[in-house]
């Protein structure tokens, strides 16, 4: 869902013995959790989802965590720095209503069902080719997307500490096998957990200085209202595509809140996987709602800071924005634009002093190794159950598949680091990467929607609404472009006049995305309707809604309830959209 | 295991060394913020006290 991330301006920090204390206590007890977990998988179960036995608390903060990767990190403060308040819509638009949706009627098919994945789940409601081919393109995103995070970090890691770019990726692929091998998912996700309190006690003094900085909350209206008003609302500029985002209420609405957001939340299995690791349904049904709680006060940690970056930095004065050594302004790339990647890292730079700055380090450099693992251990799960078991090596005993699973993890990293070095190599590798997910993962939403949903929904219809929906995001791309961009991988490869303009890339792919999905859902109803079905009532009982008995939450406190939770937290999002409309 | 257990002690860790640099006043003062306060004290206490509190949460259950 965002740009690709690559540094070029000059930004430095230097680093002294305190924070590289800091820095080898994290990861020394990272691999050492992955050591002490070792004892406990003795089963494929235990080592590719956790035995099902990890508490709610635990899961749904690896559940949020898992999703917390260098994209999210820096990509926000980034898009803080770019567009203000508008940047709380990937979360309060594009993330809670999902978790809850995910929580509240989707969970009890993946838990209740028993499916050991995302893919697995397709198997059981359709057939194995639907099964197949989102596990093929699954395993392959997932690879390539922690390839993807490994390469940043490793060009983060040279330019701001001058680390040698082999030797980042190396070490830190290492430290992400150690503990993925020896622990499994539970490592993986004990690791999220840590990570998530490493980020908001890495991030908070970060963003206590900067608001103190630029004179508080008031003063940081103030100063926005003087330069730019529009970074202070999230609403009030969205009525045209007239904006920072340059995207209309309609396109982030349906395209970014419904799904793009859905179709991530609910149906990618790297997150999903987290939930299916709880111990109960009960637990499992909480899990999406508990990362929603603090998922929806995160934008003060990753987009405050950009937007504090934003007001800090002179604009008025001059045509690129440099420091004109008085205080903190976003560093500039190499040919005068504002180099937002850089915000976060800057800031910190900039802020913290030694000691606080290796906490700040440790927990940006945390992101992208747990983005990794949590991206290896949903591969190591697809392959070995999704693809290796059903197609190469079905009926053999249990402690094969766990042979495999270890055996797909080495692999998983071995494959991470040779995309690394693709995307190293060839920028625009990236971009084709990111397109080519964009276009299966689209018309997702819809496959899982009609067959959670609608009985009638039959394999075929779900396999070839998938390929339409995919082929129509695909055509979309070739016929559509964003202002400014040439024709090419950015878009209008099919007509060099392209028909659809947009003004930016971000209102392009939210509006491939709707297409994708239409395309998906109604391809899938016609070819379901003309197509005999192929399992009855009672096979689909425990996968589709209206064929399923509903879980009782009777007796249970509120609290604990994911239907009244759910609404709670979905009335707070209401009004934080209302607040900072 | 229970995660607070590892996350109590590494946040105790944490919170020490940040502390003990603090003291010692090895802070690298940052001449755009001016702070009266060492801040690696002030927000090691604050780690240290989490670390704690999960560490003394962990022994609590398996007890």
């Amino acid at each position: 869902m965002f740009a690709p991330i690559l540094m070029s301006s000059g930004v430095s920090i230097h680093l002294q013995a305190v924070d590289y204390i800091i820095l080898f206590a994290y990861f020394a007890f990272v691999v050492g959790i992955g050591f002490a977990l070792q004892r406990l998988n003795k089963t494929s179960e235990d080592f590719f989802l956790s035995g099902r036995s990890i508490p709610a608390w635990v899961t749904g903060l690896a559940f949020l965590s898992a999703n917390l990767g260098a994209q999210e990190v820096l990509g926000m403060a980034a898009s803080g720095a770019k567009y203000g308040m508008m940047t709380s819509h990937f979360y309060w638009v594009g993330a809670i209503p999902a978790m809850v949706f995910l929580a509240v009627f989707m969970m009890p098919f993946y838990y209740g069902s028993k499916a050991r994945s995302v893919p697995e789940y397709l198997k059981l409601r359709f057939d194995e080719k639907t099964r197949t081919f989102n596990s093929l393109s699954f395993a392959a995103m997932t690879v390539f997307s922690s390839g993807i995070s490994l390469h940043v970090l490793a060009k983060l890691l040279q330019a701001l500490l001058g680390w040698d770019y082999n030797l980042s990726i190396l070490a830190c692929s290492a430290v992400v096998l150690v503990y993925v091998l020896k622990g499994g998912l539970t490592s993986a996700i004990y690791n999220e957990v840590l990570q998530f309190f490493m980020i908001v006690l890495g991030f908070v003094p970060l963003v206590w200085l900067g608001l103190r900085d630029v004179g508080g909350w008031s003063g940081l209206v103030a100063r926005l209202q003087e330069k730019n008003p529009a970074f202070v609302h999230s609403w009030a500029g969205m009525g045209t595509s007239d904006n920072p985002m340059g995207v209309e209420w309609f396109g982030m609405v349906f395209g970014l809140g419904f799904v793009l957001s859905f179709g991530y939340w609910c149906t990618d299995f790297l997150v999903v996987q987290r939930a299916m690791a709880a111990k109960t349904m009960g637990a499992a049904r909480r899990t999406p709602i508990i990362g929603a709680v603090p998922k929806m006060i995160f934008p003060v940690l990753v987009i405050l800071p950009g937007i504090i970056a934003y007001a800090l930095t002179d604009t008025s004065w001059c045509a690129s924005w440099f420091n004109d050594g008085s205080g903190y302004a976003i560093p500039g790339a190499a040919d005068g634009s504002p180099d937002y990647n850089m915000v976060m890292p800057s800031m910190l730079a900039h802020y913290l002093p030694s000691g606080l700055l290796g906490l700040g380090m440790t927990a940006l450099m945390a992101s992208f190794m747990s983005g990794m693992a949590g991206n290896v251990t949903a591969f190591n799960t697809v392959w070995t159950y999704d693809i290796y078991q059903t197609h190469v090596a079905p009926n053999r005993d249990d402690s094969h598949y766990l042979w495999m699973g270890r055996a797909a993890t080495v692999v998983g990293i071995i494959i991470s680091i040779g995309c690394a070095y693709l995307a190293s190599a060839f920028n625009n590798i990236m971009d084709m990467l990111q397109l080519i997910f964009a276009f299966v993962n689209a018309p997702l939403f819809a496959t899982f929607l009609l067959g959670m949903f609608w009985k009638r929904a039959t394999g075929h219809g779900a396999f070839f609404g998938l390929v339409f929906g995919t082929v129509g995001a695909a055509a979309f791309h070739g016929l559509s472009l964003a202002t400014g961009n040439t024709a090419g991988i950015k878009g209008g490869w099919i007509l060099q006049q392209a028909p659809y303009a947009y003004r930016s890339e971000m209102a392009q792919n939210f509006w491939m995305a709707i297409v994708a999905f239409v395309v998906c859902f109604t391809a899938t109803v016609v070819i379901s309707l003309a197509t005999k079905r192929e399992k009855s009532d009672g096979e689909l009982q425990g996968l589709v809604y209206s064929l399923t008995p509903k879980p009782s939450e009777e007796g249970e406190p509120w609290y604990i309830r994911p239907g009244v939770v759910g609404t709670i937290v979905l009335v707070a999002c209401v009004f934080l959209n209302w607040y900072f409309w | 295991m229970d995660i607070r257990k590892p996350i109590g002690q590494l946040f105790l860790l944490l919170g020490v060394i940040l502390m003990a640099w603090g003291i010692i006043g090895g802070t690298d003062s940052k001449d755009s913020v001016t702070i009266t306060i060492s801040l690696n004290l002030v927000w090691g206490s604050c780690v240290t006290l989490f670390g704690g509190i999960m560490a003394w949460l962990s022994r609590s259950t398996s007890k």
